[in-house]
């Protein structure tokens, strides 16, 4: 009878270890692998390669064929250092997997993010400051000063900068033509581009548009970058002062944007979701005029409007500005190989590397000396692209940004659906922010 | 029920040791996370930095969140215009494909299909579906002579849009469901029914539905778990929009917890969410669990 008890307690017991083994920490293990934890590359690692892992956003075969190549001649370049290519299609997908990688303590060491990460990831010590290796690095004064204080925040680099993503203006000039207009004239105040958008839309006599001029989204995540370049177009900094910690988005110039878009909206637009690009009336021809982000006009360039398609400079109100987001390259807060992990960075954001990216990707070069280079070899589009980048605003680097989308794209949204005016919508969207960020 | 003086056994520790392991596992991956849930509910977590202790601000803060009272509301109906019409559906199959046929097999497997179906991927198809410009829905009213809708894109239509997609997609497991209870109702009662001049109708409300009350309890409970956990569809349709039209509690707590950083603020929701389904649970327990002693032996 003893003998059946300590049996069955060893069942137990053997039951019990099993069923827990998977709670152990092997799981994270291959990530950050134990031993290579130093910050001199391979020095201290008794002959062994480091493993750094880099995180793209996004899932794009061609960037993924890009990066696949890049990481190779690195790796060939430099036969200490093996990089572990990893990427997550952006948005929520990719938030969710840095914070877990980084609530896990299996964070990626190199990540290649947007700007608008910067507010709410500095802070919480998820990027490295950069100075320490680029206090004497060449690269840097060959940088385009935008590309730069995009990276920075408070005086200090963050993100080095491997491409841009400027708002810039597409029109039709097909559409144009038979609207009547002068196909190589686009607008460039808010004026001459209401007075457009009147003359390119088209009603059926049930009143239904079946063709816009600047066709208004009616929704979605796109909404905060469209208010954000018309603002700024009539003076306002941005829809919240970074530097000061203050709220724009319900000023009078903001209130008037708004209202601006609104007018155009109710003069004619075809309904769509600015999350989903593919639903953009001008990517199916059914819309005149569009902002959208260089690497639209580069599908567009690849389909069968790619010989009605002109590119403009951002339009004026009070002053020329549009939106201008950027990706960077950022060193993990956590990562214990620093030196491997900058000397990746250095690579893939030198000149030459730069240049191949164009040539592969077709992403605007971000560096001085190339500038010329490009406009030379893009003589119909470089020009506006550039002006794009220096005229172009990021988004706010403030660590309640994600706040600062959400209420604003319900605001817009409220405006747009006709629930609210643009001055109720946004003074509540203001007050809202303000008691989030209150209680953050 | 157990004797009160029943006499505790050495059989009685041999029990709780080859429980054990399952309890183990239970108490690890369920209880002490919701321990911790509780625990964070009541600090300002971020998921990063060391949590500070804030009392009962999470809770304050969340009554006065309109987002969060909308997404309340949201998920109630949600759950009510689901799950009511999925077990009617799943029973009017189940009892419409309760026969012998050829083509039972076919028509079982075609609608319990969408249910082992992923999520994520319906919810794609369904986004083409409801695409307002190329949208076979669309199409197909035009070719009818209506106008066309916005669907996911209209705060009125959103909602019913995500509910159609669950109950389209749930309605199979119900149906399946039911179907393992009519096999459990013997046949000697129906043809006593017809002995008694009975018609069908007659027979499914005095036999069958009495009958299969167990199995709708079970239904019912299961399926008002899974409608206030309702997510995935919603974060991949609509993001909760437009207007907040479709936010659901849960995708409220995604998006505090794991977009804005907001840790303890997500626990403390997820916590109510928690309460809200504890009460409904024993609510229909306590009235909704009577007579399922019927004796048909």
């Amino acid at each position: 009878m003893k003998h059946r008890r300590v049996i069955t307690l060893v069942l137990a017991a053997v039951l019990t270890i099993t069923a827990l083994a998977g709670c152990t920490k092997g799981g994270t293990e291959e990530l950050i692998p134990d031993g290579k934890t130093d910050t001199q590359g391979t020095d201290n690692n008794g002959g062994e390669k480091t493993k750094i892992v880099f995180l793209r956003v996004g899932t794009e075969e061609d960037r993924k064929a890009y990066w696949q190549k890049t990481i190779a001649a690195f790796e060939d370049a430099n036969p200490d250092i093996t990089v572990e290519y990893q990427e997550s299609p952006p948005g929520n997908d990719f938030e969710t997997k840095l914070n877990t990688g980084f609530a896990s303590g299996t964070a990626p060491d190199v990540i290649n993010f947007t700007m608008a990460s910067m507010g709410t990831r500095i802070p919480l010590g998820q990027y490295h400051p950069l100075d320490e290796f680029t206090k004497d690095w060449a690269t840097k004064d060959d940088y385009l000063e935008n590309v730069l204080q995009m990276g920075s925040r408070d005086g200090t680099l963050y993100g080095v900068g491997i491409y841009t993503d400027p708002r810039i203006l597409l029109w039709n000039k097909e559409l144009f033509e038979a609207a009547g207009l002068d196909p190589e004239k686009p607008p460039t105040n808010w004026d001459e581009l209401k007075e457009m958008h009147q003359k390119l839309t088209i009603k059926n006599d049930k009143g239904t548009v079946s063709q816009a001029g600047f066709a208004v989204p009616l929704s979605g995540t796109g909404l905060q970058h469209l208010l954000s370049v018309f603002i700024e177009q009539n003076g306002v900094k941005n829809l919240v002062d970074e530097d000061n910690n203050k709220i724009l988005l319900d000023s009078p110039e903001a209130i008037e944007a708004a209202q601006y878009l609104f007018d155009l909206s109710e003069i004619g637009t075809i309904p769509w979701d600015s999350t989903n690009i593919d639903q953009d009336p001008f990517m199916t021809g059914q819309s005149a005029i569009t902002i959208t982000t260089v690497s639209n006009y580069k599908t567009l360039m690849e389909s069968d409007m790619k010989d009605k398609i002109g590119v403009a400079e951002p339009i004026t109100n009070k002053q020329q500005a549009t939106f201008c987001g950027a990706h960077f390259m950022f060193m993990s807060g956590i990562t214990k190989n620093k030196e491997a992990t900058w000397k990746f960075i250095d690579y893939v954001t030198n000149a030459e590397n730069t240049w191949q990216r164009y040539l592969d990707l077709g992403f605007t070069p971000v560096h001085k000396s190339l500038k010329e280079k490009f406009i030379a070899e893009n003589a119909a589009t470089g020009k506006a692209i550039y002006g794009s980048i220096d005229a172009g605003t990021g988004s706010p680097k403030v660590p309640y940004a994600n706040s600062v989308y959400n209420v604003t794209n319900e605001a817009m949204e409220k405006i747009l659906y006709k629930v609210a005016s643009p001055e109720e919508a946004l003074k509540e969207a203001a007050v809202k922010l303000q008691k989030e960020i209150d209680n953050q | 029920m157990f004797p009160k003086n029943k006499v505790k056994t050495k059989y009685d520790n041999c029990a709780y040791l080859m429980i054990m392991p399952a309890f183990s596992i239970f108490a690890l991956f369920v209880l002490v996370p919701i321990a911790i849930v509780i625990y964070y509910s009541f600090t300002d977590f971020n998921l990063y930095s060391a949590p500070n202790f804030v009392k009962f601000n999470n809770y304050i803060q969340i009554f006065s969140d309109q987002d969060f009272l909308v997404s309340i509301k949201n998920t109630a109906i949600y759950s009510v215009c689901t799950l009511f019409p999925q077990l009617a559906i799943g029973l009017s199959i189940a009892v419409l494909l309760y026969r012998k046929s050829r083509l039972v097999p076919l028509l079982r497997t075609a609608f319990y299909l969408p249910n082992v179906m992923s999520m994520m991927c319906v919810s794609m198809i369904w986004l083409w579906i409801y695409d307002p410009t190329t949208g076979i829905l669309n199409r197909i009213l035009e070719f009818f002579g209506f106008a066309p809708q916005l669907w996911l894109r209209d705060p009125k239509l959103a909602l019913p849009c995500v509910i159609v997609l669950s109950i389209w997609k749930s309605c199979g497991y119900s149906m399946v469901i039911y179907l393992s209870g009519l096999t459990g109702i013997p046949s000697s009662l129906y043809e006593a029914a017809e002995l008694d001049g009975a018609n069908a109708w007659k027979q499914f409300t005095a036999i069958t539905w009495p009958m299969l009350r167990s199995t709708t309890f079970f239904l019912l409970v299961t399926g008002i778990v899974n409608s206030f956990a309702v997510f995935e569809q919603v974060n991949v349709m609509t993001n909760g929009g437009p207007l907040n039209s479709t936010t659901t509690i849960v995708h409220q707590i995604y998006r505090r917890a794991f977009l804005d950083f907001r840790m303890g603020y997500g626990s403390a929701m997820s916590v109510i969410l928690l309460l809200f389904s504890i009460v409904i649970t024993l609510a229909i327990f306590r009235y909704g669990n009577r007579g399922q002693d019927t004796d048909v032996s």
